[in-house]
This record gives C-alpha cells, sequence and structure tokens, in this order.
C-alpha cells in the first residue's frame, strides 16, 4: 500500500506541490495526468523519497517518512521499480547486465540474479536481446529494458514517469501493453503522463493534477 | 556474494577508467613515502649511534702540575658527586708516562730531566647525561674547579651527528607534512575524477536500491589500493636500500621489516582519508 497524506514540497523558485493526498491499493494501476509542470514528477519523486515531503507524509509499505529515518531510503527503494522517460541505461553494460545491476547491487545471489533477469527479460520480450548493448536498440526496445530492470527484484509498485514521452505512438502502445501485463499479474503501477489521450485505454483511476494541485 | 562481485568490479571499472591519474597517484605516493623512509631510516641510525656513542663518552680532565696530593683526592671528590658522572679513574704521572711509552717510545723521557706529562682524571659519564649540549655545561663546570688545568672530550664527532640527527628529524616532520598533504591531494583527486565520471551508475544505483555504503565503498577501495600500492613500492625500494647498506657497510644501518611495512601502512591509511574526503564532498547517496 501507498498513501500519500497532505504533501507539500516546494523548490527553492516557489514551484512544487501542495495538498497532495491518495492511496493506491495493492494491485491497482494509476495515473496521473497533467501538463508539462503540474508536479507529476514531484509526486512520483516523493513516493520514491527523492525528494523529502516538507508537510504531510508518504508511506510505502510499512516505511512511513515521519518516523523512518533516511538512511532506510533504500530499503524502501527496493520494494519500488522506477521507470523514466529517458531510460537510463548503463551504456557499457548489455542488456543482460543492466537488468541484472538491479538485482546485483541488492546483494542478490548469482544464480537468483540470472533466474530473475531472465524472466523479466521474457516478460517484456527481450529474452533474445539480452547480449545486445543499449545503442544497438531502438527507443521501444531500451524503455522495455528500463521496465525489465524495474521489475526483476519484484517491486511492490511501479513507478512510470512520462515512460511513453520518448516513442513514437505505435512503440508507446507496445509500452502501455507491457506496463498492463504486468499489472494484470498484480503489481501495483503508478504512471505519470501528460498523454491522457495515449493511456486512457488502459487506465483504471486517473488523478489530475495542475499548477502542483490535485484537480 | 552479488555485492562483493560487485564491489570487485566496480573499485578495478573504476581504476581502469582512471588508470593514468592511478598510476600518478601511486606513484607520487609511492616517492613521497620512500623520501620520507630514508630521511627516517637516517634519522633512527643516527640516534642509535649517538646513544651508544653517549653510553662510552669519557672525558680527561688534566690537573694543574701544582696540585698536591690532598687537592688532587679533593678534586676526585668533587668529580665524583657531580650529577650524571659514572665512574672517575686517577692516571699518576706515572701512568701517564708508562701509556706514553707503550704507544710512542721512551725517547722522550731519555731527552727530558722530568716526565712532562700531567696527571689526570678519566671521568666517563652516563647516557642520560651526555648528549653534546649537557657535555659543554658539565666541561665548563669542570674547567672551573680549582686544581684542573685543562678538559679534553672528543665533542666534534658527538655534536656534528647530534646536529645532522636534529635537522633531519626537523625535515622529517616537514616531509611528513607534505606526504600527507600530497598523497590527499592525489588521490582524492584521482578519487573524484572516478566519481564524476560514474554518475550515471551512482545514480542507477541509488534508485535501485543500493545502500549508501555499497555506493561508497568502491571509491574508499580505490583510495586504499592507490595508497598502499604506493607504500608497498616504497617498502620494497627501501628495502633494497637497507640491503645494499648493509652489505656495503655492516652494522652502519639497522632497522626492521615491520618498521619498513610501516610504508604501506601509512599509504593505505593515507589512501582511505583522501577518499573519505573526495566521497564525503562529491558523491551524494
Amino acid at each position: 500500500m501507498i498513501e500519500l497524506q497532505n504533501v507539500r514540497i516546494v523548490y527553492p523558485t516557489g514551484e512544487g506541490i501542495e495538498h497532495i493526498s491518495f492511496r493506491v491499493a495493492p494491485g491497482e494501476f494509476l495515473t496521473i495526468v497533467g501538463p508539462s509542470g503540474a508536479g507529476k514528477t514531484t509526486v512520483l519523486r516523493a513516493i520514491y523519497l527523492d525528494l523529502w515531503p516538507q508537510e504531510g507524509s508518504v508511506q510505502v509499505a510499512e516505511y512511513n517518512s515521519l518516523f523512518m529515518k533516511k538512511r532506510e531510503i533504500p530499503f524502501v527503494r527496493r520494494k519500488l521499480g522506477i521507470v523514466f522517460q529517458d531510460f537510463r541505461l548503463l551504456p557499457d553494460r548489455d542488456v543482460f547486465e543492466n537488468v541484472a545491476f538491479a538485482c546485483q547491487v541488492t546483494g542478490r545471489r548469482q544464480k537468483e540474479i540470472k533466474k530473475r533477469v531472465l524472466r523479466a527479460l521474457a516478460d517484456v520480450g527481450l529474452s533474445h536481446k539480452a547480449r545486445k548493448m543499449p545503442n544497438e536498440l531502438s527507443g521501444g526496445e531500451q524503455q522495455r529494458v528500463s521496465i525489465a530492470r524495474a521489475i526483476a527484484n519484484e517491486p511492490y509498485v511501479l513507478l512510470a514517469d512520462e515512460p511513453t514521452g520518448n516513442l513514437d505512438p505505435q512503440t508507446a502502445l507496445e509500452i502501455m501493453n507491457v506496463l498492463h501485463r504486468i499489472h494484470i499479474r498484480g503489481t501495483a503501477v503508478i504512471m505519470a503522463t501528460h498523454n491522457y489521450e495515449m493511456v486512457k485505454n488502459f487506465a483504471e483511476r486517473v488523478i489530475h493534477m495542475k499548477n502542483g494541485r490535485m484537480i | 556474494m552479488g555485492n562483493l562481485r560487485y564491489l570487485l568490479q566496480e573499485t578495478l571499472a573504476g581504476l581502469c577508467r582512471a588508470k593514468v591519474s592511478f598510476f600518478l597517484s601511486v606513484l607520487t605516493v609511492g616517492f613521497l613515502l620512500i623520501l620520507m623512509g630514508l630521511l627516517f631510516l637516517f634519522s633512527q641510525n643516527a640516534d642509535r649511534i649517538l646513544a651508544s656513542m653517549n653510553a662510552e663518552f669519557e672525558m680527561q680532565v688534566f690537573i694543574s702540575p701544582v696540585s698536591n696530593d690532598a687537592e688532587i683526592s679533593a678534586l676526585g671528590r668533587r668529580l665524583q658527586n657531580i650529577p650524571g658522572i659514572e665512574a672517575v679513574m686517577f692516571y699518576s704521572k706515572d701512568a701517564a708516562a708508562e701509556e706514553f711509552k707503550r704507544e710512542f717510545g721512551d725517547e722522550i723521557f731519555q731527552a727530558l730531566e722530568e716526565n712532562p706529562l700531567p696527571s689526570s682524571f678519566n671521568v666517563r659519564c652516563d647516557a642520560r647525561h651526555s648528549d653534546a649540549e649537557q657535555v659543554k655545561v658539565l666541561v665548563t663546570q669542570i674547567e672551573s674547579y680549582p686544581g684542573v688545568d685543562e678538559v679534553i672530550y672528543q665533542n666534534e664527532m658527538v655534536s656534528t651527528l647530534s646536529r645532522y640527527s636534529r635537522v633531519v628529524q626537523t625535515a622529517n616532520w616537514v616531509l611528513l607534512l607534505f606526504v600527507v598533504l600530497g598523497s590527499l591531494l592525489v588521490i582524492s583527486n584521482t578519487v573524484r575524477l572516478v566519481i564524476l565520471g560514474r554518475q550515471q551508475i551512482i545514480e542507477t544505483m541509488r534508485l535501485v536500491g543500493a545502500t549508501s555504503w555499497l555506493i561508497r565503498l568502491p571509491y574508499l577501495l580505490q583510495g586504499l589500493l592507490q595508497g598502499a600500492l604506493g607504500g608497498g613500492a616504497a617498502f620494497l625500494l627501501l628495502a633494497l636500500v637497507v640491503r645494499f647498506v648493509q652489505a656495503q657497510a655492516p652494522g652502519v644501518l639497522i632497522t626492521s621489516k615491520n618498521t619498513l611495512l610501516l610504508a604501506v601502512l601509512v599509504g593505505a591509511g593515507l589512501g582511505v582519508f583522501a577518499s573519505v574526503l573526495s566521497v564525503r564532498r562529491f558523491l551524494k547517496t
């Protein structure tokens, strides 16, 4: 379960988010929609505690920002999988290594890592490209690798920040189908996007944002 | 297991990425430690030689020819009561003449009507009161006693060695400062370069839930490795120098392997400290 209660985060420029409250149950698919600068990314960053709420609280599973210590942040993030618009793959590692990296740094055994990586790559339909380097892949494929990396640790919730933002409509649809399949299997998904038209067929629950507030 | 594998991979990958800088760091640290090690060896051995010379330090107190027996024995008692004087031995005019004859023959005594050599006290100081400065004070004090004609001691070498030893000790402290600052500068700069070149991987690690320690450790290990390798190079070279000097002049240079191994420890310690500085400054987890 994820719950934000009256969260406020204001940047030194004066922009930010205020009065953000919502709850995401296990297995839910939540879409946060709003124009650029509405505060969608800030909400996601608050969930993975890249930004600490100045007011209010963020609860991720058993961790609550009001009561936890900052050194516990890595353990919160292990419950989440994060996907970005710009993929953020490591260019000097192949597809397998990029996905394995997430398991490796969380201390899993080599044998288990291999199993998880192969399953994650199968889930996103990229088993046949495990030894390709990121620069040998199309944008859609790179995003699928990034999704595989996010789900390899079997997260509680998958956070996707404009996952289709850099992709053409056809590829974007493929990515949405991948996210949908992951959701169907029981992982909660929170996706931020400015393109409601593109995602409306998949949206179960939608939060609209504007100028840092929910509307 | 996964963590250990990652640590090793990342530590080596980072160093390979900045290999020129890494090589220069090792070289600089090694060079500075060698320089410090040489001065340390000199200082350590000069102290040892000085201590052994001081332990055997003796002076000759010549008695005025006009002194009578009572005055001579009073002087002897006075010398014995000076703090720091271990033994006082009287050499009569006759004993001095005997020794002179043994060394130079008795021609001079055949030419002269009487024995020209003065009687004297041979005075031995203990080790605690025999550094150059204290000896000088002691000599001045003894020279002021009635019945004393002259005090002779071999002060040249003692004071020269003692002076050099002090200069080297001071130089060693100054050099230690250079070693510390120089090593910190080059190692922390190398680690900084590696951190700046690994921003993407650091960011990814943060996002997938790697702990701060796991993110930082490769950089600390890199510093440790640079310092320890520099120290290792210094150890090898110093060991060679010691072996060479010991073969050429036995007994002059004495040191232990453990003392030389200090170079590796100092290097490693400096390496870790330099990394901590860079990690704290440039790596936000």
